[in-house]
């Protein structure tokens, strides 16, 4: 083998190992285990509140399903025609069939 | 042996323009012999060139080399039967110009997937015998006209083919530098290949050891 | 003869990229950048679909919520009664909570009043709770950590005054801090009892802000729901199946408004793609030419094409991965997370939780790496399946 492919062998080489220790720190500090998924469950058992701490807008800030109805109609797109009393386009049709 | 049999060879410039570079050419070649092609640019040499080494198909007619019909041959089997015998000296030299002397001989031999022991030996015997050897790492397009044309025969010799074939040969060197090559030619005849030339070059006109020349003029040859 | 990878096949591709330094610096560059935000997304969305479907069985199988006049407002806490005596029906409670501006914060908190009494809370809410005291002050709360932080930087490290509806102020006392394992759902949650939250937000004792129903069977739940929509008909009746919809819709949506971005950005390599597909450069055709005229097969040709382009893909794949592994889990995402939980200020922080998804890495090395090693191999199959003599001249 000539210096260049030797050299371009070295380097893949390199970014595996740099990727699997990447992989394995990141495991490390931000990784879920048993224990956590435990708490979490606990913790939604608790608040019993949809969705996380992050919602994506303000006006529906936890989950849209917590939100002033009239505010969904506002920028999601999937939240088109349903009526009022149900809640996703397939269930409005659902609640009605049966 | 090498035989072209009522070849014809029309190339198609484009939809009004056809140009036909080969007429009605029948030509025999024995096993061991030299032969000049000589003629004017565009008279139709290089082509009869092409037409040996597979490297075209006629437009009708036959080439066969060895009981074998080249002018038929699938693509893939055209290159295996250029690898195992044809070795070919292009008038530019068609090297790879980035590329060492070394890795631009053993081209011919990468498809071929041979050992590294195997690959050395023949590198090895093949830039001793033409003289590269000293300068088997230099890039070659650092290397004089002469050293250029010198890797381009290496190279095309690497599989020891039992044709050689050259194309304008000396169309770029100087007289001391084609005198070499005349006499690398020579040497060649000797190890018992059927080399054709084609040039227009009279240095190779009326040489003891061409055993024909021919010429060829508008496509046809001239008997 | 050998019949394994021919190695001289590589080295020559590999001299092949080297010759042409600039332009495959180029793409290698491109290629990296769009593998690095196909990546980066795609880790972002998993890892809060992760979080979202490991919790989502574990919140109420339906909510009712009462609707007046179109809007959202307190529901009667009798329904609980009477949606008791549903069959199928566990448990039924009434919950309290809501949303607190903070203003000196700037943030917005989600406050759930809970009863400490009631019995699936009291066993779990030691495990969750770090540095509790149970015997703090009270009025007392339990904190999220980012509530914290926030409560810190106002200086509020032992209580904290809520200002009520009639402006007057409540004390209550921090009892604790959610475990740093459930941030990702309780950073910016206070939890205290319910008696304490009515007091806050003013909510009558009759009145809660919606009822949560637990149901043994799940395959009983849309039964249940119909019949609470039926006995309750001003109510909007959620299950958890529709929950899982609306996360589903939530990050289709959001990927959505991504995938107009990335659009952009794979347009500029489509571009490149088509560059290299509709023909190649005459020193490229050249080149093929005469390693057919020396005895290449088109075999060997396209061989040598493939691991060219497999090298510089596969090379863009390693450091874009690489590049995205870091730039989500160890820098958070700058920028590119708010397309997914927004721009808005009145978010507290959060970590996102490392996922390693098999399947998203094999997706995107599909998606990516076999469009350019086709747009290589083509042009190269069509030039060298041309009579050499034709290609060199």
């Amino acid at each position: 083998m000539n210096k260049k492919s030797r050299y371009t062998f070295y380097l893949f080489f390199i970014l595996f190992i740099f990727l699997g220790l990447e992989l394995v720190y990141v495991y490390n500090t931000n990784g879920i285990d048993d224990d956590s998924l435990l708490k979490k469950n606990q913790f939604v058992s608790l608040s019993s509140l949809p969705d996380l701490a992050i919602a994506s807008d303000t006006p529906y800030i936890r989950h849209r399903s917590l939100a002033n109805v009239a505010s969904i109609y506002k920028d999601d797109g999937s939240l088109r025609e349903y009526s009022i009393l149900s809640y996703t386009i397939s269930d409005s049709k659902k609640s009605y069939e049966k | 042996m090498i035989e072209l049999k009522d070849i014809n060879k029309i190339y198609e410039i484009n939809k009004n323009h056809k140009v036909e570079a080969l007429k009605k050419v029948n030509l025999t070649i024995k096993e061991g012999e030299l032969i000049v092609l000589k003629g004017a640019s565009g008279s139709g040499k290089s082509t009869i060139l092409s037409l040996i080494a597979g490297l075209s198909k006629p437009t009708s007619g036959e080439v066969i080399v060895d009981s074998k019909q080249i002018s038929k041959l699938l693509d893939n089997f055209s290159s295996v039967y250029r690898r195992d015998n044809i070795g070919f000296i292009f008038q530019k030299y068609n090297l790879i110009p980035t590329l060492s002397v070394k890795e631009n001989i053993a081209l011919p031999l990468v498809p071929l997937n041979p050992t590294t022991k195997e690959l050395e030996q023949k590198l090895d015997k093949v830039m001793d015998m033409f003289h590269i050897l000293h300068k088997k790492d230099m890039i070659v397009k650092n290397l004089s006209g002469g050293e250029q044309q010198r890797v381009a025969i290496a190279r095309s010799y690497v599989n020891n083919p039992k044709i050689i074939i050259a194309d304008e040969p000396t169309a770029n060197l100087d007289k001391k530098l084609s005198l070499k090559f005349i006499e690398i030619l020579k040497e060649l005849k000797s190890l018992g290949k059927t080399i054709i030339v084609a040039t227009h070059d009279p240095l190779f006109y009326g040489l003891e050891f061409v055993d024909r020349e021919i010429e060829v003029h508008n496509g046809s040859l001239v008997l | 003869m050998r019949n394994k990878i021919n190695i001289y096949l590589i080295e020559y591709a590999i001299n092949s990229i080297l010759r042409q330094k600039y332009k495959a610096i180029f793409i290698t560059t491109v290629f990296t950048l769009l593998i690095f935000l196909l990546t980066a997304v795609f880790f972002i969305t998993n890892s809060l679909r992760y979080e979202l479907d490991s919790t989502v069985d574990s919140l109420p199988e339906i909510t009712i919520q009462n609707i007046k006049a179109g809007r959202e407002c307190d529901i009667d806490v009798d329904m609980v009664d009477d949606i008791l005596g549903i069959a199928g029906v566990n448990d039924a409670v009434a919950r309290v909570w809501g949303y607190y501006y903070f203003k000196n914060g700037g943030v917005n908190l989600s406050l759930v009043g809970v009863d400490e009494y009631e019995k699936q809370y009291k066993k779990s809410f030691s495990n969750i709770v770090e540095k509790f005291d149970l015997n703090s002050k009270t009025p007392s709360m339990v904190l999220g950590s980012g509530v914290e932080k926030i409560f810190k930087d106002s200086y509020y490290d032992e209580y904290f005054n809520f200002i009520k509806p009639d402006g007057t102020l409540k004390k209550v006392y921090i009892a604790g801090v959610f475990d740093g394992a459930t941030e990702l759902e309780s950073n910016d949650m206070i939890v205290m009892s319910k008696e304490l939250l009515r007091y806050i937000f003013n909510i009558d004792d009759d009145k809660a802000t919606d009822i949560v129903v637990k149901v043994a069977n799940p395959k009983e739940v849309s039964m249940v729901a119909s019949k609470i929509r039926l006995m309750f008909p001003n109510t909007r009746v959620i299950t958890k199946q529709d929950l899982k919809i609306s996360y589903q819709n939530i990050f289709d949506y959001k990927s959505g408004v991504f995938l107009a971005l990335f659009i952009v950005g794979l347009f500029t390599f489509f571009i490149i793609i088509y560059d290299k597909a509709s023909g190649l450069s005459s020193e490229e055709k050249r080149e093929i030419g005469i390693l057919k005229a020396i005895g290449w097969k088109v075999d060997d040709v396209l061989k040598e094409k493939f691991y060219e382009a497999f090298i510089i893909s596969f090379f863009s794949y390693i450091v874009g991965v690489s590049l995205a592994v870091g730039y989500v889990y160890i820098f958070q995402a700058p920028l590119l997370k708010n397309i997914f939980i927004g721009y808005s200020d009145l978010k507290v922080s959060f970590e996102l939780p490392f996922i390693f998804d098999i399947q998203t890495l094999v997706l995107v090395f599909l998606l990516t790496i076999p469009i350019y090693v086709g747009a290589t191999i083509i042009p190269s199959w069509r030039v060298a399946t041309l009579d050499a003599d034709e290609v060199i001249r």
